[in-house]
């Protein structure tokens, strides 16, 4: 004890204790300040290979632009968008499908600091299925009934699942699991039909008005396409009548709300609902959807074949669609 | 100089211990708020892990080629090319991914619910993390999130 009081009565000692002290600090500082560089970093990094992501997804999507332009075509020019770009190349496949790989990256020259790439597999069939004019509903999707005040009078066909509560279909049922993904219609040869009739309807003017019934030129037998750049909702309406195309680039929705009648047909790459409210024949026509149908309460669907034949006599294209999607960089 | 009375230093150790006792309160609760804040960032990089994997993962199915259980806490999927089944559940506190059949790995700790809802369109996935804290203290995060199926 003695030595150690006189070791700290040398001179300097003092000193010495703040550069200790000082040197722990300094370590500590240090060390926080590197993990919160690192941090920094690795939400940068985050950040960008989200980017990247999307990056090659627009890849895909102006692939499969120029696909529905022309199935021939078998390039992509490389494109900078934002901080970085994407590189698109189509590859022709011996069953006629093209796979289009796809990569995004950051920044747009390389050396790159994040890469992400996606495969997608697209066709054009060369016609829609064979029963694809024949149905009352046809889904691509599920089918949702909902109680037992529902009334289809025609048949069903559906890919994924449908309710027990089947009674009341009128009509032959067939679950087929190929009718996935839905038979995409050219959406440039239906808006441009729809725009020639007047019946075209941009993102801000799907309230409508709407024809009031199916026939626009019986004599020509081209019926009223009712092409709209979103979702349908005819909640409120009372008669309308035409072939519906719920179009637009993104997949939109069809929902009927209460005592409304449609004399006609009804094409969603999304879903379609009915909510029944009333006792009108919701639909005398057909419906087609992409992802389900669903029916609340006392919806009605008849199959009415005259409509169906005049669509089908408008030999509308099939248009490229995507029907396999995969992300090369397996997060396992 | 005369010594210190009695009194003094009665009253200088009483304010000497408010001081100190002041200060030990706010070291008290900053260290809690501390530990609390680790706590849940640790929970959020357990999520996020967890959620990134899957979605990534589950984008790669679709509607047709998922099952979610009835009570919507285990997805059973396919994707093109997986070859047999990938399944995502929560076990023993922890996010399971099990792919093949048996082989199993955990992408994250203090997972104590999961849920998928599965869509025509979109799967809906939400996870809870929980823990509890040195001082018994319990925390809870959760985060959703929707994937749209592209397959």
């Amino acid at each position: 004890m003695e030595e150690l009081n006189q070791g700290m009565d040398k001179k300097g000692s003092v000193l010495v204790m703040c550069f200790m002290v000082i040197t722990v600090f300094s370590i500590m500082s240090a060390a926080m300040f590197a993990g919160s560089v690192s941090e920094n970093v690795f939400t940068k990094r985050y950040s960008e290979f989200t980017q990247a992501f999307w990056l090659a997804e627009a890849g895909a999507n102006k692939a499969l632009d120029e696909l529905r332009v022309s199935y021939a075509t078998t390039s992509v020019a490389d494109t900078a968008m934002g901080a970085g770009g994407y590189s698109a190349t189509i590859t022709n496949n011996p069953d006629g499908t093209r796979t289009v790989t796809s990569a995004g990256f950051i920044p747009y020259l390389a050396p790159f600091r994040v890469q992400r790439a996606i495969q997608v597999v697209m066709n054009k069939l060369p016609m829609v299925p064979p029963n694809f004019y024949n149905s009352a509903l046809y889904s691509a999707g599920n089918v949702v009934i909902k109680g037992n005040s529902y009334d289809i009078e025609g048949d069903v066909i559906y890919a994924g699942t449908i309710s027990s509560n089947t009674g009341n279909i009128d009509g032959t049922i067939t679950h087929d699991p190929a009718i996935s993904p839905l038979a995409s219609l050219s959406f440039n040869q239906l808006r441009a039909i729809s725009k020639s009739q007047g019946n075209y309807h941009n993102s801000s003017q799907l309230n409508g008005p709407f024809p009031n019934t199916f026939w626009y030129d019986e004599a020509a037998g081209i019926p009223n396409v009712v092409f709209l750049e979103g979702n349908l909702d005819l909640t409120g309406k009372t008669s309308v009548g035409g072939f519906f195309v719920v179009g637009g680039e993104v997949i939109y929705d069809a929902v009927i709300s209460g005592n409304v009648s449609v004399k006609g047909c009804i094409y969603t790459r999304g879903n379609f609902t009915i909510n029944g409210g009333g006792n009108a024949l919701n639909i005398d026509g057909g419906v087609w959807t992409g992802t389900g149908a669903t029916l609340n309460g006392n919806a009605k669907i008849d199959y009415h074949g005259t409509y169906m034949q005049a669509i089908q006599n408008l030999g509308i294209d099939t248009d490229v669609q995507v029907i396999s999607w995969i992300d090369t960089q397996n997060p396992y | 100089m005369r010594a210190f009375t009695i009194v003094e230093l009665l009253v200088a150790m009483l304010i000497f211990g408010l001081i100190l006792g002041g200060i030990f309160g706010v070291v008290f609760v900053a260290d809690k708020s501390w530990d609390s804040t680790l706590g849940m960032l640790g929970m959020v990089q357990e999520i996020r892990q967890g959620m990134d994997g899957m979605t990534r993962e589950a984008r790669q199915s679709g509607f047709s080629q998922a099952t979610v259980s009835v009570g919507g806490e285990r997805l059973d999927f396919f994707t093109p090319g997986s070859g047999s089944v990938i399944s995502y559940y929560v076990q023993n506190n922890q996010l399971i991914r099990e792919h093949p059949n048996g082989t199993t790995k955990v992408l994250a700790n203090h997972i104590s619910q999961i849920s998928f809802i599965s869509t025509a369109s979109m799967l809906q996935i939400q996870i809870t993390a929980s823990k509890t804290t040195i001082g018994n203290r319990a925390l809870v995060t959760s985060s959703a999130q929707q994937v749209r199926w592209r397959n």
